[in-house]
C-alpha cells in the first residue's frame, strides 16, 4: 500500500482539529466502520491490562459516545487543543501502515485558563479506503496512569 | 478542629439520626488531620491491595492509609505483611518505584537495610571507616525497625489496621458485606485495568456519594435513558450489623413506566444504543443481583456493575483533594467471550465511564461552593432518619451509616 507520510499526518491534524472546533460528529468517520479506538496509559500497556479509560470497538461504539456527551452526561463545558508531532511511519503490511506520534493536549474550562491535561502518543494503523485514509486502529497511549476529575471529549 | 472546645455534636453528628452535617467537616484542615488519626491509623480496617498483585514471596507494592504511605509484601514464608514507608533513620521514603519484587528493602538516602518483615539489619558504615565514624556501640537495630501494621484477607482483598488491637475485619465488616464480597471476588481474580482518577473534592463528599442510591439515576442519565438501572426497579440498600459498611444493590430487570420519572430531568425515551454490545452481558450470579456497589468505611468500593467487576480505593489527599486508584477485575474462570464483554462494559465506569463520569465532579461541584459556609448544615432525610436497611433505593440510609461510622471513629463511645 503506498501510503505517505504527509497523507497521514493531513489525516491526525483534521482529527485533531474537527475535535478541537468542537466537531465532534466528524469524530468517528476518522475510522473504518470496524475501527478501533482505545485510551490507555503507558503503564497499564506494560503490564499487559486488557482495559484501559475508554475503548470503543467500531463506529457504532464512537456515536453512543458522542450520544452520551451530547445529551446525557453531566460535566461543565471545556475545549481542548490539540498540538500534534509529525508523524514517524512504520512498515506498510497488507492491513495497512503503522504511524505514531506524540501529542500535548491542553484542557480549557469555560472562564479557565488553558492547563495541560493529557499527553501521550497516538499509535495508529491506517488504511487507504475509497474515501481517503481512515484509521483501522487508534491506540492513545497516555504518559501518566492519572486522570484529572473525568475524560468525555475523546483525545 | 477549628475550636479545640468543639464536639462533632456541635457539627451536627450528634444523637441517633445521622442526617445532618456541617459543611466545615469537609473544608477544615484540622478537621483532615484527626480523621488521619482516629480514622485511617485508629481502629479502621482500610483496604490496600489485592493479593493477586502480589502471588510471589518477595512481591511488593506501595499504597497508602490514608496519608500514611506503606509497603505491602509477601514474605518467604508466603504472609503478606504490612509496613510503613518511612525510613527510621531521616523519614525518607524506603520504596519509591511503585511495586516489584526484593529480597530486602534498602533506603536510598543513608542505605539503612531492612528485611521483609520490616527489621533493620544493617546500616551502611555501621561500624565506621577505617575504625572512624560508626555508629554508638549502644545502637540497637531491633529498636529501628519499621512500624507494622495488621493485615487481613478476604476473598483477595487485602486490609490493612494501624491499630494494634480491634475487631476482626469479619466483624468490621459484618455479615452481610462480608458475604457479597466473596460471592462477588470469591473465585481466582485477575487484573483487566487500572488507573487513578484525580478528584477535587474532600474524600468524604466521594464516599458519601458511594452510598447514595438516590442520586444513582438522576445525575447518572446515561443509565436512566437506557434504562440499566432505575429506581423502580428492585433492589435495595443494606447496612452492616455495626451501621457502618453498606451495600446498594439491585435485582433484575422489570418492565418500566415512566410514571416515577415524571418530576426528574429530561428522559428522553427514544434514545437508543447504536452499539448495544456495550451493555451485553451474562447472568454471572445466582442472587440475581445485576448491579451492586459496596461502601466500606473509610475508604473501599467494590463495584459490580452488570459484569463490570472492580475495586476503587480512595486516598486522600488534603481536605480539598482525593485521588481514586481503579482496579478492573475479570475471573480466571471467564470464556474469551465474557472477558470481552467485560472490555465492552468498562466503558460505563471509571473517569471516562457513560454512567460514572458524573462522579468525578459532583463533589467538586458541592466543595467549591461550600468553602464560604460557616454553620450550615447538610440534609440527609430521604428515607427517613437512622442507619437501619431498607428495601428501597430512594435512601440516604447508606450516607446516614457513613456519618454513623465517622462518629463512632472520631468519637468513640
Amino acid at each position: 500500500m503506498n501510503v505517505d507520510a504527509v497523507a497521514v499526518q493531513q489525516l491526525m491534524l483534521r482529527y485533531a482539529d474537527a475535535i478541537d472546533a468542537d466537531d465532534i460528529e466528524a469524530w468517528p468517520d476518522f475510522f473504518t466502520p470496524d475501527g478501533e479506538y482505545t485510551v490507555i496509559s503507558r503503564e497499564s500497556l506494560k503490564r499487559g491490562h486488557r482495559i484501559g479509560i475508554m475503548q470503543c470497538l467500531g463506529q457504532g461504539m464512537m456515536r453512543d459516545r458522542i450520544m452520551g456527551l451530547r445529551d446525557a452526561n453531566v460535566y461543565e463545558p471545556h475545549c481542548y487543543r490539540h498540538v500534534v508531532s509529525a508523524p514517524l511511519l512504520g512498515e506498510a503490511g497488507p492491513e495497512g501502515v503503522s504511524a505514531t506520534a506524540s501529542f500535548l493536549l491542553a484542557r480549557i474550562m469555560r472562564a479557565g485558563v488553558p492547563e495541560l491535561f493529557l499527553s501521550g502518543r497516538y499509535e495508529d494503523l491506517v488504511v487507504a479506503t475509497p474515501a481517503g485514509l481512515r484509521f483501522r486502529r487508534r491506540r492513545v497511549v497516555l504518559d501518566s496512569t492519572a486522570i484529572d476529575t473525568l475524560l468525555v471529549i475523546p483525545v | 478542629m477549628t475550636d479545640t472546645a468543639m464536639t462533632l455534636d456541635d457539627y451536627g453528628l450528634g444523637g441517633d439520626a445521622f442526617n445532618q452535617a456541617d459543611y466545615r467537616l469537609y473544608t477544615d484542615a484540622d478537621i483532615a488531620r484527626q480523621e488521619q488519626e482516629r480514622i485511617f491509623e485508629g481502629q479502621a480496617w482500610c483496604f490496600v491491595g489485592l493479593e493477586v498483585e502480589l502471588p510471589q514471596p518477595g512481591d511488593y507494592k506501595t499504597s497508602w492509609v490514608g496519608a500514611l504511605p506503606i509497603i505491602l509484601v509477601r514474605g518467604r514464608d508466603g504472609a503478606l505483611r504490612a509496613m510503613v514507608n518511612r525510613c527510621t533513620h531521616k523519614g525518607s521514603t524506603i520504596v519509591f518505584d511503585g511495586s516489584g519484587c526484593a529480597e530486602r528493602f534498602v533506603c536510598p538516602y543513608h542505605n539503612w537495610y531492612y528485611d521483609l518483615e520490616g527489621n533493620l539489619t544493617a546500616v551502611a558504615f555501621g561500624n565506621g571507616v577505617k575504625g572512624q565514624g560508626g555508629m554508638p556501640a549502644a545502637f540497637d537495630k531491633q529498636a529501628h525497625g519499621l512500624r507494622r501494621l495488621r493485615v487481613e484477607t478476604i476473598a483477595g482483598l487485602i486490609f490493612v489496621s494501624a491499630a494494634e488491637q480491634g475487631p476482626a475485619l469479619e466483624e468490621y465488616l459484618g455479615t452481610r458485606i462480608a458475604h457479597h464480597i466473596r460471592r462477588t471476588l470469591g473465585c481466582g481474580l485477575v487484573v483487566l485495568g487500572e488507573y487513578t482518577q484525580v478528584m477535587h473534592n474532600n474524600w468524604k463528599l466521594y464516599m458519601e456519594n458511594t452510598r447514595d442510591s438516590y442520586h444513582a439515576s438522576l445525575l447518572h442519565v446515561f443509565f436512566t435513558t437506557f434504562r440499566l438501572n432505575r429506581l423502580d426497579m428492585a433492589g435495595g440498600m443494606a447496612v452492616g450489623e455495626n451501621g457502618w459498611n453498606t451495600l446498594s444493590y439491585t435485582q433484575a430487570t422489570q418492565s418500566f413506566t415512566d410514571e416515577a420519572y415524571a418530576d426528574a430531568r429530561a428522559l428522553n425515551t427514544d434514545i437508543k444504543l447504536n452499539d448495544p454490545s456495550l451493555v451485553a452481558n451474562w447472568p454471572e450470579f445466582a442472587d440475581g443481583i445485576v448491579s451492586s456497589i459496596t461502601s466500606v468505611f473509610p475508604a473501599l468500593v467494590m463495584q459490580q456493575i452488570s459484569n463490570s467487576l472492580a475495586v476503587r480505593q480512595l486516598v486522600p489527599k488534603g481536605p480539598d483533594r482525593c485521588e481514586l486508584v481503579w482496579t478492573l477485575l475479570g475471573t480466571v474462570e471467564d470464556t474469551p467471550a465474557q472477558t470481552d464483554m467485560r472490555i465492552r462494559q468498562s466503558n460505563l465506569v471509571g473517569p471516562a465511564g457513560l454512567v460514572s463520569m458524573e462522579d468525578g465532579i459532583i463533589g467538586n461541584f458541592v466543595q467549591r461552593s461550600i468553602a464560604s459556609a460557616r454553620g450550615e448544615r447538610t440534609v440527609m432525610r430521604m428515607g427517613g432518619d437512622g442507619v437501619a436497611s431498607q428495601e428501597s433505593r430512594v435512601t440516604e440510609a447508606g450516607v446516614r451509616a457513613f456519618w454513623k461510622a465517622y462518629r463512632d471513629h472520631m468519637e468513640p463511645a
